[in-house]
């Protein structure tokens, strides 16, 4: 069984998330402030499902801790709107993807399902040669890319954004990973481009209202989702 | 005698006439010796007409030189000694022929007639030169007089203007008048005016009247005499003469002369009367204040015209004087009128940002209290009832009971919708939204909002036809905000088109701006409440759409409310925040086209063209 940490610090929501989760057949560990939390920390989990505004330690610390322990440890947040700046930086330092209260259930639990598919592929190691998603196969040793079995040309950027986003699939890739791995991090002027290469790159390997790759989480970052 | 009338008595009365007459006739007596004496030595004798004409020569030249007195008595020497000399008998007076006695008479008459008439000429032509010398002595005066007289109307208006630019430059009334009074003070010290004073009432509206202006300490506080004649001043709008000096109120009620004395630079001074003016406003309805003159001199001409101008009394007039110091009254009374004018605009305006201020404040209040009591219940009732729902088992349970699950979920996402509405709301309305642009093309910004959870399921079995060009450059905007319109426009597309008809999304591009467009084929929108539509809390009164009940579940309105009223209100506040705008108008064929403008950045476009590595 998956062992999966909640942290937060509301009786109710640990509650629900807590009974949701079991009927899942997950392991739920609950912390109910980041002191816990942290007491936890040796216990290899899973999962860590943190809500960002502790009583006591902010919810970045805790995040960042469990980063520097497991680096493969997928660590979702939830997050109130106010807490916009945090959760940004947040997902930019240690946690791999996030949720805004109020939440559905079903999307956390869909969440918490492509983490694990995630830390599985990284888990197994290198990526493979080839990332095939439906019509789009990607070949990595040869930067080659094909749409239902046409190769498409990719620029320089493009292919470095597709393959950042395809190798973090799942993931939120937020803006600023994207700029250090694609230009350096010294070219700040990029910054205010990045979605219009993004929208060149959307251009030639999705399909129009059929099959879609890349989506924006405004003012955070791109998720590339090969499994809609 | 006429031909000495002048030279006479000039010279006597300069009492030298009687050396004046030696000198002439030793000069005339001396010429005809030399002539006489020449006459001998060259042995001119036979030539009596050259001799005759050298003694004319030199009765006209003493005539020029002299005058006539001189050019008579050498006439009369020259003939005595023609005769005595020349004509037969020789050496004596005696005259043997009648001819040479009508020759010698001939001479003199000739002589005199002569000389009588050059001088006659030289007096006329002295008395012209005279004459213009006067002239041109007069004239000049003429000309110092007038130009005296412009550079003081040059004086006067540089004076005016300087009060104009000062007065200008200061910020408050206080400073604007003392400079008026000083001026007053410094450029009618002529007309005796010793001191100058603004006297106010309070700008609070007290009823006090209160030195707002004066120029040295040498003036005196208003006694309390004083102060009740002022009271008359504002009261009647008329001007007063204290005469003399002030009065001092005694306790019993009987009044003490007070001589006030100054201790200017200039040493003591007494003011022997005060004059007291009111300021009327330019309407003339009403007193704003009065001036108080301290006067040296009551009865000095320039300080009457001054008073008789100021009472309309003496309108027209050449002097300069009063008019400038009508119009630096002029000038004091529109300051203090504009002064008047602000104060109560800027009370007003207190008043109204008050109001605003404490509406704001329990608007804040109430939304953020609403918001944050809203959102952890919000938060709970959903993650409750949706968990309850996803459970395998729920699928099994009683119908009634699904139902009442999806309810609360349905309540809960209105309520949560609402929410935000209005904090989106109170943010527009206090200015406090913060609008964070990124360069970005338009069909990004529609998938991201496309892609937004609860479009995705509102938007199941719905078909959205997106027409956005190829080429169309960067827009500059808040993708969360351009989204929410996006999100409210399409939401409202949805609540009034019936499920089979598909929404169409279309963008336009003119260089400057992009043009979006939301068309539905709903019933469009009743003339009537197009003008109305974004208003706050404005709803289109119509029947609920049929199809209302295939929306899925989770975003069907409540059946009592077709839209919070707040939606379009949120994008007109969006849309003008990105510095475009939004209207609506009814589609060829049914239904409504919502469109918004966003302006494009100038020449945006080809920068990452430029910077593109690949």
């Amino acid at each position: 069984m998956k062992k999966i940490l909640v942290v937060e610090d509301q009786d109710t929501a640990v509650h629900l998330l807590k009974q949701s989760l079991e009927r899942r057949y997950y392991e739920v560990y609950v912390a109910h402030n980041g002191r816990e939390a942290l007491d936890m920390i040796d216990q290899h989990m899973d999962l860590v499902l943190l809500d960002l505004g502790l009583p006591d330690i902010s919810g970045l610390h805790v995040c960042q801790k469990f980063r520097e322990a497991y680096p493969f440890l997928p660590i979702i947040i939830i997050s109130v709107k106010s807490d916009e700046p945090e959760k940004v930086r947040a997902l930019h330092l240690c946690a791999d993807d996030y949720v805004s209260k109020p939440y559905y259930m079903e999307e956390v639990l869909a969440r918490i399902n492509v983490q694990f598919l995630h830390a599985n592929r990284m888990r197994a190691g290198a990526e493979s040669q080839n990332f095939i998603a439906g019509p789009l196969d990607v070949n990595f040793v040869q930067r080659r890319v094909m749409v239902h079995g046409q190769e498409i040309e990719l620029t320089f950027t493009e292919y470095e954004l597709l393959y950042i986003l395809v190798t973090n699939r799942g993931r939120i890739v937020t803006y600023d990973f994207i700029l250090s791995k694609v230009w350096g991090d010294d070219d700040a002027s990029e910054r205010k481009n990045i979605h219009v290469y993004i929208n060149r790159l959307r251009k030639k390997i999705e399909i129009p209202a059929k099959r879609r790759f890349i989506y924006n989480e405004a003012k955070v970052g791109y998720r590339f989702q090969s499994d809609s | 005698m006429f031909w000495s009338n002048y030279s006479l008595l000039q010279a006597m009365t300069n009492g030298r006439w009687w050396k004046r007459l030696l000198i002439d006739t030793v000069l005339a007596i001396t010429a005809v010796i030399v002539v006489t004496v020449f006459v001998f030595a060259l042995q001119l004798h036979a030539r009596v007409t050259t001799i005759l004409l050298v003694d004319l020569f030199i009765v006209l030249l003493l005539t020029l030189k002299r005058g006539l007195r001189t050019a008579i008595l050498a006439a009369v020497a020259a003939c005595l000694a023609f005769d005595f000399f020349l004509v037969q008998p020789v050496f004596s007076l005696t005259v043997t022929h009648i001819e040479d006695a009508v020759e010698l008479l001939t001479f003199l008459l000739f002589a005199i007639i002569l000389s009588y008439a050059y001088s006659q000429q030289q007096k006329r032509v002295e008395k012209a030169r005279q004459q213009k010398y006067e002239e041109s002595v007069l004239y000049e005066a003429m000309l110092r007089k007038q130009h005296e007289e412009v550079s003081r109307r040059d004086r006067e208006m540089s004076v005016f203007y300087d009060v104009m630019q000062v007065t200008r430059d200061q910020k408050d009334l206080k400073s604007q008048l003392t400079l008026i009074a000083r001026t007053i003070e410094d450029t009618f010290a002529f007309c005796g005016i010793r001191g100058c004073a603004f006297l106010l009432p309070d700008l609070d509206g007290n009823s006090s009247l209160s030195m707002l202006s004066t120029q040295s300490t040498s003036l005196p506080k208003p006694s309390s005499n004083e102060e009740a004649s002022l009271m008359w001043v504002m009261e009647h709008g008329k001007s007063v003469t204290l005469p003399e000096i002030p009065l001092i109120s005694r306790p019993k009620g009987s009044y003490l002369r007070r001589v006030v004395v100054s201790n200017t630079q200039a040493g003591h001074c007494v003011y022997h009367c005060n004059h007291l003016i009111p300021l009327l406003s330019r309407s003339g309805q009403k007193v704003l204040g009065v001036l108080q003159l301290f006067i040296e001199d009551d009865a000095n001409p320039e300080l009457v015209a001054i008073k008789k101008h100021l009472e309309k009394e003496d309108k027209p007039t050449d002097n300069l004087h009063p008019e400038l110091f009508a119009r630096l009254l002029d000038h004091a009374v529109c300051l203090i009128e504009q002064t008047l004018i602000e104060r109560a605009l800027m009370q007003q305006e207190a008043l109204h940002e008050e109001l605003r201020r404490r509406t704001e404040e329990l608007q804040t209040a109430i939304i953020s209290s609403v918001s944050h009591d809203f959102h952890t219940p919000l938060t709970l009732i959903k993650g409750a009832a949706s968990s309850l729902l996803g459970q395998e088992i729920s699928s099994d349970a009683e119908p009634a009971y699904r139902r009442t699950l999806e309810d609360i979920v349905s309540e809960a996402n209105w309520l949560e919708r609402i929410v935000m509405r209005m904090l989106d709301l109170s943010r527009i309305e206090n200015g406090a939204l913060k609008l964070e642009k990124e360069l970005y093309p338009i069909d990004e910004i529609i998938l991201y909002t496309l892609d937004l959870g609860h479009m995705r399921s509102l938007l199941e079995g719905r078909r959205i036809e997106i027409h956005v060009p190829d080429d169309l450059p960067p827009v500059e905007a808040d993708p969360i905000f351009i989204g929410q319109v996006l999100v409210n426009l399409i939401e409202n597309a949805i609540r009034y088109t019936p499920v089979e008809s598909p929404i169409d999304i279309t963008v336009q591009s003119n260089g400057e701006e992009l043009l979006v467009s939301v068309a539905d084929r709903g019933p469009g929108i009743p003339l009537s409440n197009i003008d109305h539509i974004f208003e706050r809390f404005y709803r289109v009164k119509q029947q609920l759409h049929e199809n209302e009940s295939k929306v899925p579940v989770r975003f069907r309105s409540a059946p009592r409310e077709q839209g919070s009223g707040l939606g379009l209100a949120v994008c007109q506040g969006f849309v003008k925040a990105h510095g475009g705008h939004i209207w609506v108008q009814n589609r060829d064929g049914g239904g409504a086209t919502f469109q918004f403008t966003l302006p494009l950045a100038k020449a945006e476009g080809a920068s990452y063209e430029k910077n593109s590595r690949g």
